[in-house]
C-alpha cells in the first residue's frame, strides 16, 4: 500500500460543501448504474415490452394507413365519422390490449430488478457505506423506490406512451388526441399505478427477505399465489367476487375501469380494487420505511 | 483543534435481548487509537455509535464535538471504513468511491479527481477500472479504505480494516493508517489482531462482553497490573547459573529453566528492579546471556491478564 505514486499529501476537506436538494440522486443514480451494467438480462426482460410496444404500434399505424388508402370514393360527413369512429374504437381495444399484456413482462423486470435492492444492500452492508454519508433513512427509501419504479415505466408506460403517440399522429386530424384524450390519460394513470403499486409491494418483499432469490420467489409466490388462490376459491363457491382476492385481479378490474373495456370479467364495484391497491401500496412503504429504519438495530 | 476526539458517558446500545455494550465511558484523544477486543466484545458496536450509523440505547456519545446520529456535519469529517464487504459488484473501484463521494456533495469533476487521489493513495492505481467482483480481500479492503479517505476527513474509523489480509497487505495497512496519523488525521481502529494494533500505536481502549476492560497505552495499562507478576524470558550460555543467581532475589517470585533451549522464564513483581540488577547478577554468574524477551510488555499479555 505504499504506491510508487505515494508522494501526494493528504489533503483535508476545508471547503464547504453545499447540501444538495436531492440527494437521493446519486443514490438512485449509482442504483441505476448498477442495475444496467449488465446487459443480457436488460435485453431478455425488456424484449417483450418493447416488442409489444412495437408491434401494437405498427398495427395502430396500418390501421389508420389502411383505412385512409382503401377510402376509394367519396365518403358523407357520416360516412366518415362512423369511420373514424371504428378506427378509434379499435385503437382503444389494442391499447387495452397491450396494457395487459406489458404487465406481465413488466412484474418479470421490475422483479428482477426490485426484489434485491434492500436485500442484498443489507446482506452485503452496503448501508453501512450509506448511512455514513450525508443522506437519511428517506433518501434512502425514495432512491430505491425510484430505482423499481423507472424499470416499471420502462416496461408498462414506455410502450403504452409509444402506441398513444403514434395513434395521435396517424390518426386524421389529431383526432385520437381530440376524441380519445382520456385514453390517453388513463393509459398513464393506469401504467403509473401499476409501477407505483408493484414498486412498493416489491420493495417491501425484498426489505423483508434475506436474499434476492428468496425476494424474487416471495414476489412470483404472491402475484401468482392469489392469482391461484382466487381461482380455485371463485371455483369451489361458484361465485367469482372470489378473485378479489387476487392481486392481478384487482389491477384488470381497475384497467377495465379507466381503459373504459367493454367487457370485463370482474363485476364488483371497481373502487374496491383501487382501494385495496392503494392500501397494499400504503402497507408495503411502511414495511419497507420499518425495515430500513431497523437496519441500525440489526447493523 | 482541542478537545477529546471521542467522549462516551455511560453509553449503552442493545439489540433486543443482548447488549451490544453497556455502560461505557470513555475519552479518547485526537492520533491513532486502537478498539481492542475479542469477537464480541462490542467493538463494531463501538464504531457504529462512532461512525453515526446507530443511536445509542443510553448514555451520550459526542465525536469530534459532535453527536453522531445521522449528522451531515460529522459524516463531512468523518470517514468510516465497515467491517461488512460493503461493496458492489459489477462497479469498479473507481465507480464505487467516485459515487459514494457523490452522496458527500460533491460536484462530479470534483468527485472523479479525489476518487483517483484516494485510490492512488491506497495503492489501487491500476486496478481501478477493474470491478470490484474481481478484487482479492486485500483490494476490496483497500477500497473501502479509500472510500473513507477519499473527502478528506478528520477522522477515520476502520472497523476490523487487517480481516482478510495476507502478512504483506497487512503491513501495508498498517502503514499507511500510521501514516494518515502521521499526517495529522485521527484514526480508530478496531482489531482482535493484537500485535497490529500495537505496531501502530500504543493508544489502546480494551473492551470485552460491551465493558470497557482497560485503556491508556499498553505500558499504562500493564502498569495498572502491578500485583501480577510479569514475565522476563531470558536466554543464555548456562541458564542454570542464572537461575540460582536471580531466585534470591526478593522480588523474583518464580524461576523456570528449559536447559536445553537455554532458556530461563522468570516472574517478577518489580519489573524496573529485575533489569536494574540482572546485568551485574549475569556478569557475576558468567551466565552468557545472550537474549532478553519481555513478553508481558506485548499487548497479547495484557489481554491475557485482563480477559478472564
Amino acid at each position: 500500500m505504499i504506491p510508487s505514486t505515494h508522494e501526494e499529501l493528504y489533503r483535508p476537506f476545508k471547503g464547504e460543501l453545499r447540501p444538495a436538494r436531492w440527494r437521493f440522486l446519486p443514490l438512485y443514480r449509482a442504483q441505476m448504474a448498477v442495475a444496467t451494467k449488465r446487459k443480457l438480462p436488460l435485453l431478455i426482460l425488456f424484449f417483450g415490452p418493447a416488442m409489444t410496444g412495437i408491434i401494437v404500434s405498427f398495427m395502430v399505424y396500418m390501421r389508420f394507413s389502411l383505412e385512409e388508402t382503401g377510402a376509394a370514393g367519396p365518403i358523407s360527413g357520416a360516412g366518415l365519422a362512423a369511420q373514424w369512429a371504428a378506427q378509434l374504437l379499435e385503437v382503444h381495444n389494442l391499447i387495452i390490449y397491450s396494457m395487459k399484456v406489458v404487465r406481465f413482462f413488466a412484474l418479470l423486470a421490475m422483479a428482477w430488478y426490485g426484489a434485491g435492492l434492500i436485500c442484498e444492500d443489507r446482506r452485503a452492508g452496503a448501508h453501512l457505506l450509506y448511512f455514513a454519508r450525508p443522506i437519511t433513512r428517506a433518501d434512502y427509501l425514495i432512491a430505491h423506490f425510484l430505482t423499481a419504479f423507472t424499470f416499471g415505466c420502462c416496461a408498462v408506460l414506455a410502450p403504452g406512451l409509444l402506441i398513444c403517440l403514434v395513434a395521435v399522429f396517424n390518426s386524421p386530424g389529431f383526432i385520437f388526441l381530440t376524441e380519445k384524450w382520456d385514453v390517453i390519460v388513463a393509459t398513464i394513470g393506469y401504467s403509473l399505478l401499476f409501477v407505483v403499486v408493484l414498486s412498493a409491494l416489491i420493495l417491501a418483499v425484498s426489505a423483508l427477505s434475506k436474499r434476492k432469490s428468496y425476494a424474487l420467489a416471495s414476489v412470483f409466490a404472491v402475484f401468482m399465489g392469489t392469482i391461484a388462490l382466487g381461482g380455485a376459491l371463485s371455483a369451489l363457491m361458484r361465485k367469482r367476487d372470489f378473485w378479489m382476492v387476487s392481486l392481478a385481479s384487482h389491477f384488470e378490474r381497475v384497467a377495465d375501469w379507466w381503459l373504459g373495456a367493454s367487457r370485463s370479467m370482474h363485476r364488483w364495484d371497481p373502487w374496491w380494487s383501487l382501494g385495496v391497491l392503494l392500501g397494499l401500496t400504503g402497507i408495503a412503504l411502511a414495511i419497507v420505511a420499518w425495515r430500513v429504519r431497523r437496519m441500525e438495530v440489526v447493523a | 483543534m482541542s478537545g477529546a476526539l471521542i467522549q462516551a458517558e455511560q453509553l449503552g446500545r442493545w439489540y433486543g435481548q443482548v447488549v451490544g455494550l453497556s455502560d461505557l465511558s470513555l475519552e479518547i484523544e485526537r492520533g491513532v487509537s486502537g478498539l481492542v477486543g475479542p469477537n464480541g466484545a462490542g467493538k463494531s458496536t463501538f464504531l457504529k455509535l462512532v461512525a453515526g450509523e446507530i443511536r445509542a440505547s443510553r448514555g451520550s456519545i459526542r465525536v469530534l464535538g459532535y453527536e453522531p446520529f445521522a449528522n451531515a456535519e460529522l459524516f463531512r469529517r468523518a470517514g468510516f471504513c465497515p467491517q461488512q464487504e460493503a461493496l458492489y459488484e459489477d462497479m469498479t473501484g473507481l465507480e464505487v468511491v467516485r459515487f459514494l463521494l457523490r452522496l458527500h456533495g460533491f460536484s462530479a469533476g470534483e468527485a472523479t479527481r479525489r476518487a483517483h487521489e484516494a485510490l492512488d493513495r491506497v495503492g489501487l492505481t491500476d486496478a481501478r477500472t477493474r470491478r470490484v467482483g474481481g478484487y482479492s480481500k486485500g483490494m476490496r479492503q483497500r477500497t473501502k479504505i479509500a472510500q473513507a479517505l477519499a473527502h478528506g476527513p478528520e477522522l477515520i474509523v476502520a472497523d476490523e480494516p487487517f480481516n482478510g489480509l495476507d502478512p504483506v497487505g497487512r503491513a501495508e495497512m498498517t502503514a499507511l493508517l500510521a501514516e494518515l496519523g502521521r499526517e495529522g488525521v485521527s484514526v480508530l481502529v478496531s482489531t482482535h489482531v493484537l500485535h497490529e494494533v500495537e505496531a501502530l500505536t500504543r493508544q489502546m481502549v480494551l473492551l470485552h462482553r460491551g465493558r470497557l476492560l482497560a485503556q491508556g497505552s499498553v505500558g499504562e495499562v500493564r502498569q495498572l497490573l502491578s500485583r501480577r507478576p510479569r514475565r522476563v524470558e531470558v536466554r543464555a550460555r548456562a541458564p542454570r547459573r542464572l537461575a540460582r543467581a536471580l531466585i534470591e532475589l526478593d522480588f523474583v517470585s518464580s524461576v523456570q529453566i528449559a536447559e536445553q533451549e537455554g532458556r530461563v522464564s522468570i516472574e517478577t513483581t518489580d519489573l524496573e528492579r529485575f533489569f536494574g540488577e540482572l546485568t551485574p547478577i549475569a556478569a557475576q554468574a558468567r551466565a552468557g546471556v545472550t537474549s532478553l524477551e519481555s513478553h508481558d510488555a506485548s499487548l497479547e499479555a495484557v489481554f491475557d491478564y485482563l480477559v478472564p
